[in-house]
């Protein structure tokens, strides 16, 4: 498996001090759609900034294609980014938007680009100012494109759009990445758009990372066992119990395990990928996420 | 990039090249008329230092008058003064603030191009255009005013900085001050006040610190009481020129008055004579007794383009040094 994404105890502190990232760990598979999910303030948006070097990391590493991200003009013309609300430039129309990306990307790819806008009905002199929400998005998505990254990152690209826009959104972003050999980050908090489009999951919450894998593995090593009233404590080592929920004589939990579950006394379900990520992003993290290092050994901030 | 930053800047350009044109026409339309106008005034004979010859105006008098008729000089000299501040506030102050507020800065910074070119690229156009019109608005200025200018005062504070090469050095600082200003608070509005705050403080802190040093001053000595009446030409080599002080010594080298030349009235105490109204044989007889004279602390007004030159270093380096600052921080510290 090549990396698009490396991270090494990433972590990342505000001015105001709170830490938005700490002691992140991961590695994003090239030629995969990862999904990036958490509540509001989770670090999404932290991670995907570091990611594209709009933001430096505290403490740890993170490089993308082997390399620092933002170091190099030819590193940066790898990388593309839909900034969360799509920015653009209010007073700079739709053809100056696509102007600005063919002069500013040596790998710029303009019968694309073009064809997009073209293909969205947007009207070429109309400034950015006056687009609706999803058509940003949109001229955010054909800029990130047509520059022809390796790694496409998008922050929360349908958050503010209406249902039709969103599956328009997603429906141009899968066909870009079926175009070309992509690999996709993508942050958002609805699961739903996660499920249908990711093949890889992080789950983030209050700046760490709770679980990352690919969806099919994820959702193969994870069972819910429901059965007599017990205590988690006694299982077989190889399970990690993520939740746990206990009735007077019953006890629910969803483990983590790569083994079958041979104890007849549990009655086994697969779990959904739905259930699976609110489990994660409910419970505290688990010894089995926690990242090896421990927390003070990266504490020490620039 | 450069197309980008062409697109961004090209309606503040417009606007500025626009004022430039019309204050241009002003200086051509006006400038012949007030040559020939001063020199029909009498006041090239006050220049050189004679008393005029038109009966009942004293040369201060034409002075005042001539400068009532052109308004212009104050104008333009104004406008000298504070462009430099408008363009560190108008173009300086919004350049990396005014992306992080629109959060435009997740665009441009995201496209193959560094952080560092980005901005020198952005730098070096908008401050092309701000060394520009700066410095063809001042030179039209020193050359429109220049006849007027033989009077002598440029070399003073009110009118040095509104002249010559300083004003585009200014301009230079002003901008990357705005720049680097903007980079720190990140907000528009704050940061183009703290500029124009910033840039003041800084014009005020070399005009009255940095300026008197940077050369030496000459010192000329003369009789108290004597000098005025019998030397008229070495009167206007003072008088013309940037006096920084004034110190009324006697024979034995103490200092009697120091913040200007000493008063009739004390020293007509010093000499035993009454005070209402010594005549001007007593003075002149008392100065001479008591060794009285002035020192006169003061750049001549024939050094005034080596004081413009080594003001606008001055400023040359500090705009080097924040320029650089701005280059590490928007690289280093944001984000």
């Amino acid at each position: 498996m090549t990396a698009a994404v490396k991270t090494h105890q990433l972590s990342k502190r505000y001015r105001r001090g709170r830490w938005a990232l700490l002691d992140c760990t991961l590695t994003l598979p090239a030629g995969k759609v990862v999904g990036l999910v958490g509540v509001n303030g989770a670090g999404k948006t932290t991670l995907l900034h570091l990611a594209v070097g709009l933001l430096r990391p505290t403490a740890g590493t993170i490089s993308v294609f082997g390399e620092p991200p933002a170091a190099r003009a030819t590193q940066l013309a790898r990388i593309g980014l839909v900034a969360q609300d799509a920015p653009l430039y209010p007073t700079l129309t739709v053809a100056d938007h696509l102007r600005l990306g063919r002069s500013l990307n040596p790998g710029w790819d303009h019968g694309t680009a073009a064809a997009r806008i073209d293909r969205l009905g947007l009207d070429a002199d109309q400034p950015a100012g006056r687009l609706s929400g999803g058509q940003r998005a949109q001229i955010a998505l054909t800029l990130a494109v047509a520059k022809r990254p390796d790694v496409l990152v998008l922050d929360e690209p349908v958050a503010s759009l209406d249902p039709l826009a969103r599956r328009e959104f997603l429906q141009g972003l899968m066909e870009a990445v079926a175009a070309r050999k992509l690999t996709v980050v993508l942050s958002s908090h609805l699961l739903s758009d996660i499920e249908r489009v990711c093949d890889h999951l992080v789950v983030l919450a209050d700046g760490r990372v709770r679980v990352a894998g690919d969806v099919e593995d994820l959702l193969a090593t994870h069972k819910v066992l429901c059965g007599p009233r017990r205590d988690p404590r006694r299982l077989p080592a190889d399970q990690h119990v993520v939740q746990a929920s206990h009735t007077d004589r019953q006890t629910t939990l969803l483990v983590r395990t790569d083994r079958p579950i041979l104890d007849p006394a549990w009655t086994v379900t697969e779990i959904n990928l739905e259930d699976l990520v609110l489990a994660y992003m409910a419970a505290p993290s688990t010894p089995a996420e926690r990242p090896a290092v421990a927390r003070n050994g990266v504490q020490v901030g620039r | 990039m450069t197309w980008l930053a062409w697109r961004q800047f090209r309606a503040r350009a417009a606007v500025a090249l626009v004022a430039l044109a019309v204050a241009l026409v002003l200086l051509a339309v006006t400038g012949p008329r007030l040559a020939h106008d001063f020199a029909a005034s009498g006041l090239p004979d006050c220049a050189a230092g004679r008393e005029t010859d038109t009966g009942s105006l004293t040369c201060g008098d034409l002075v005042g008058g001539f400068l009532d008729r052109y308004p212009l000089v104050r104008l333009l000299g104004t406008a000298l003064i504070v462009l430099p501040a408008m363009i560190g506030a108008f173009w300086g102050a919004p350049l990396v603030a005014g992306e992080l507020e629109a959060g435009t800065h997740q665009v441009a910074w995201v496209q193959s191009v560094t952080r560092t070119r980005w901005l020198a690229v952005k730098l070096s156009l908008v401050g092309a255009v701000a060394v520009a019109v700066t410095a063809i608005l001042s030179l039209a200025f020193t050359w429109w005013a220049s006849s007027s200018d033989r009077l002598g005062s440029r070399i003073s504070p009110a009118h040095f900085a509104q002249r010559g090469v300083t004003p585009v050095a200014y301009a230079a600082f002003a901008l990357v001050l705005g720049i680097a200003i903007g980079s720190v608070i990140r907000r528009t509005l704050p940061a183009m006040a703290t500029t124009l705050a910033v840039f003041f403080a800084v014009r005020q802190a070399v005009e009255s610190w940095g300026r008197p040093r940077i050369l030496d001053p000459v010192e000329i000595s003369h009789p108290t009481f004597t000098f005025y009446a019998d030397e008229p030409a070495g009167r206007v080599a003072a008088d013309s020129g940037w006096v920084l002080s004034t110190q009324t010594l006697d024979s034995a080298g103490q200092v009697l008055s120091s913040g200007g030349t000493i008063r009739d009235d004390a020293a007509a105490t010093l000499c035993g004579l009454p005070t209402a109204s010594p005549t001007k044989a007593q003075l002149d007889a008392c100065g001479e007794s008591l060794g009285l004279h002035d020192v006169v602390t003061m750049f001549p007004a024939d050094r005034f383009w080596t004081l413009q030159a080594a003001e606008a270093a001055i400023f040359v380096v500090l705009t080097a040094a924040v320029g650089a600052f701005c280059f590490w921080w928007v690289r280093q510290r944001i984000g």
